[in-house]
């Protein structure tokens, strides 16, 4: 039989990321097409969990951006190097500002261990296009196997 | 006040599908306006639970859509045949938009003890000329304890 209850007090801190009132701007035409940081300056779109033991881990994310033409940006959620969940999160086909994104993820069965889980994004159609990341958080809920 | 937390999910098996490795498109003027299973051959939006007791369960849910014109979609919440939950327009712009995230939650409160599929259903919305194309999605259930 499984159990599951939370037990935040078995996560490091910090369990949750949040910058409000930043402009992270992305210009594709010179980044590339390589997936990038979020970054505000001094940290980067992202939150680091240790489990002490197996556990599920609940992870939610949320991101105001606009875009300033029909491209966009993917969105690319990370587990240390193994992308886990992916989408155009950032594209609309078409112009339009401060629209939220957001989602969530279970990661189940993970092992005892730190883990650094983050969003990265890449120009999604064309490099022609600037995508501005503003307010965001990420959180971790620890859900007990 | 009630709070609410997380207790012990002994009865469920399977607690949440992620789902972005197709696309799921619904083009009501040929499905009609009854609800419709949201499924781009990776899996629907569904997830069963066995609940050993009396329960609340808290269904939440997000997905990424498209829209091809002014309309769009309803969605709807189902335990098992019947239709608990309607959040209308959810998937509903007024415009042709892609790729639009919407999120939503339910609490289905004092379920009885048995076997259950919760499953999100879409369904026309305004009207059945439209298509709507379903990227990213994500459905999962916990169980949950007023104190």
């Amino acid at each position: 039989m499984s159990q599951t209850k939370l037990k935040a007090e078995q996560l490091s801190d910090p369990i949750w990321y949040y910058r409000s009132g930043v402009s992270t701007q992305h210009d594709y035409s010179s980044l590339g097409t390589g997936q990038q940081e979020i970054s505000d300056g001094s940290s980067n779109f992202q939150i680091s969990v240790t489990l002490d033991h197996a556990s599920d881990v609940l992870i939610e994310w949320g991101c105001i951006h606009f875009t300033n033409n029909t491209y966009g940006a993917g969105g690319y959620l990370y587990r240390d190097s193994s992308v886990i969940q992916q989408s155009n999160f950032f594209r609309h086909g078409q112009e339009i500002a401060n629209y939220y994104s957001g989602a969530f993820y279970i990661d189940e069965n993970r092992p005892a261990g730190t883990y650094i889980y983050k969003l990265k994004a890449a120009a999604s159609g064309s490099v022609n296009t600037v995508v501005t990341y503003r307010s965001r958080f990420i959180k971790a809920t620890l859900i007990d196997i | 006040m009630a709070q609410t937390r997380l207790k012990e999910e002994q009865g469920i098996t399977k607690r949440w599908v992620g789902v972005w490795a197709d696309t799921a498109a619904l083009d009501f003027s040929s499905l009609g306006a009854l609800a419709q299973e949201i499924n781009g051959g990776s899996g629907n939006m569904s997830v069963d639970v066995t609940l050993m007791e009396t329960s609340d369960v808290l269904i939440e849910w997000c997905l990424q859509h498209d829209n091809s014109n002014n309309y769009g979609a309803h969605l709807l919440l189902y335990r098992g045949a019947s239709n608990i939950f309607s959040i209308t327009s959810q998937c509903l712009h007024s415009q042709a938009i892609n790729n639009v995230m919407t999120k939503f939650s339910y609490l289905d409160e004092n379920v009885a003890a048995g076997t259950y599929t919760y499953k999100i259903k879409a369904q026309a919305s305004g009207s059945t000329s439209n298509t709507t194309t379903f990227n990213y999605r994500s459905l999962s259930v916990r169980l949950v304890e007023k104190q």
